[in-house]
């Protein structure tokens, strides 16, 4: 004799039928795949950032910033990809952190933006332009490299964290900041703040309006 | 649940068929709306299907099934910006008024003195932190063992001791009060 009708599983095998194509096989992939995926992704665009327009003073930039830098960066996109893409039998992180890790991005950004230089660049490299507007071909280029990276945190996620779109956003902008970091040798602050910086502000402000709406 | 992660679907009715009961149940004590306990239970067994290839089959479920519900629950209240709360009321107090008998009003007196108990029960676990609340809520009142309330609040088990041990005395001496007359 066949179970009798459930409504509230009928309901639930809909909605897992309409589940199908890529973004369903993404979102059901094991956890440490899809971190694999968004790794992946992120070290394609910033070695494609590398590779096709590399830093001009690559030689002449300080090693140790360099290196300090690029740890940093890790460090903060590793901790962006473990909670973005936190699986959900784990106890969910709280409801601020996602702020204060954003917030506290931010902030680190600056002070590496801001940070004096240990070296005299070439005065061409400390030229930022009409009130640093140069960087806005910067912010734009950071933004496009960023973008992929977050479109990939938006399908691999499960829809179970209301703030996993935030953690995507960080990612998103220091994977952005990475890119430009390995590409533009521009040093002057003004650029790096509107440049290079704003690419993770970009992101927070998507954020932030979709979620109005 | 091996036989679901390898593609068996009957197997997953069967799984729905155990567990999403406990869950309603689970989910309308907290909700306080019928409609919101079932979107939440279909919600979970939805995350469940997703994340089937995280689930080692070597672990039991139900207490990957609880974390998964334990942490929409606290999504959709965060979501509402309140604290989640806990029916504990055995009884229709209305029903009091419709006693005909002695016994059935003496009957329906002891409901509502422990009725009354259950308020002040519940109104006590809410003022608990949030970590002491959820450990006690799952070991008292949905009578999980310690070890599986370690597994669905995400901390060890001796963690999860301390706080009920510290929730569980802090009840004893809000209880222990006069109540408020009504």
């Amino acid at each position: 004799m066949s179970a009798p009708p459930d409504p509230l599983f009928d309901a639930l095998q809909a909605q897992i039928a309409r589940e199908r194509g890529p973004s369903a096989w993404l979102k059901s992939r094991p956890t440490w795949m899809r971190l694999a995926f968004a790794v992946a992704a992120i070290i394609g665009v910033v070695l494609f950032a590398m590779l096709v327009v590399p830093r001009a003073d690559l030689s002449e930039f300080p090693r140790d910033r360099m290196a300090s830098t690029v740890v940093l960066l890790l460090v903060l996109l590793s901790l962006s990809l473990h909670y973005g893409l936190r699986a959900m039998h784990r106890k969910a992180p709280p409801g601020w952190l996602s702020r204060t890790f954003a917030f506290g991005v931010l902030g680190l950004l600056l002070l590496t933006v801001l940070n004096p230089l240990s070296y005299q660049p070439p005065t061409k490299l400390l030229d930022h332009g009409f009130l640093g507007l140069t960087g806005l071909r910067c912010l734009a280029f950071g933004c496009a490299l960023g973008l992929p990276v977050y479109a990939l945190m938006r399908v691999l996620d499960r829809g179970a964290f209301p703030e996993a779109a935030t953690f995507a956003a960080t990612a998103a902008g220091l994977t952005g900041f990475f890119a430009l970091h390995m590409h533009c040798p521009m040093v002057a602050p003004l650029h790096l703040l509107l440049g290079h910086a704003a690419v993770l502000l970009a992101f927070f402000a998507f954020v932030w309006v979709r979620d109005r709406h | 649940m091996e036989k679901y992660v390898q593609g068996d679907q009957e197997a997953f009715r069967i799984l729905f068929a155990r567990y999403a009961p406990v869950l309603m149940g689970m989910m309308s004590r907290r909700l306080h709306s019928e409609a919101e306990a079932r979107d939440l239970v279909q919600q979970t067994f939805l995350q469940l299907h997703r994340a089937r290839l995280d689930f080692k089959l070597d672990c039991a479920l139900k207490p990957y099934l609880f974390t998964i519900a334990m942490n929409l629950l606290r999504a959709r209240h965060r979501a509402k910006g309140r604290r989640p709360e806990l029916s504990l009321e055995p009884v229709e107090l209305n029903n009091l008024h419709d006693a005909q008998s002695a016994q059935d009003r003496s009957a329906q007196l002891e409901q509502l003195e422990g009725a009354e108990l259950a308020g002040r029960v519940r109104a006590a676990v809410k003022t608990l932190p949030q970590d002491q609340r959820e450990v006690i809520e799952l070991h008292w009142f949905e009578d999980r063992p310690f070890r599986e309330v370690a597994n669905v609040v995400g901390a060890s088990l001796s963690a999860v001791k301390v706080r009920a041990h510290r929730g569980y005395n802090r009840l004893r001496g809000l209880l222990k009060e006069t109540p408020e007359t009504a």
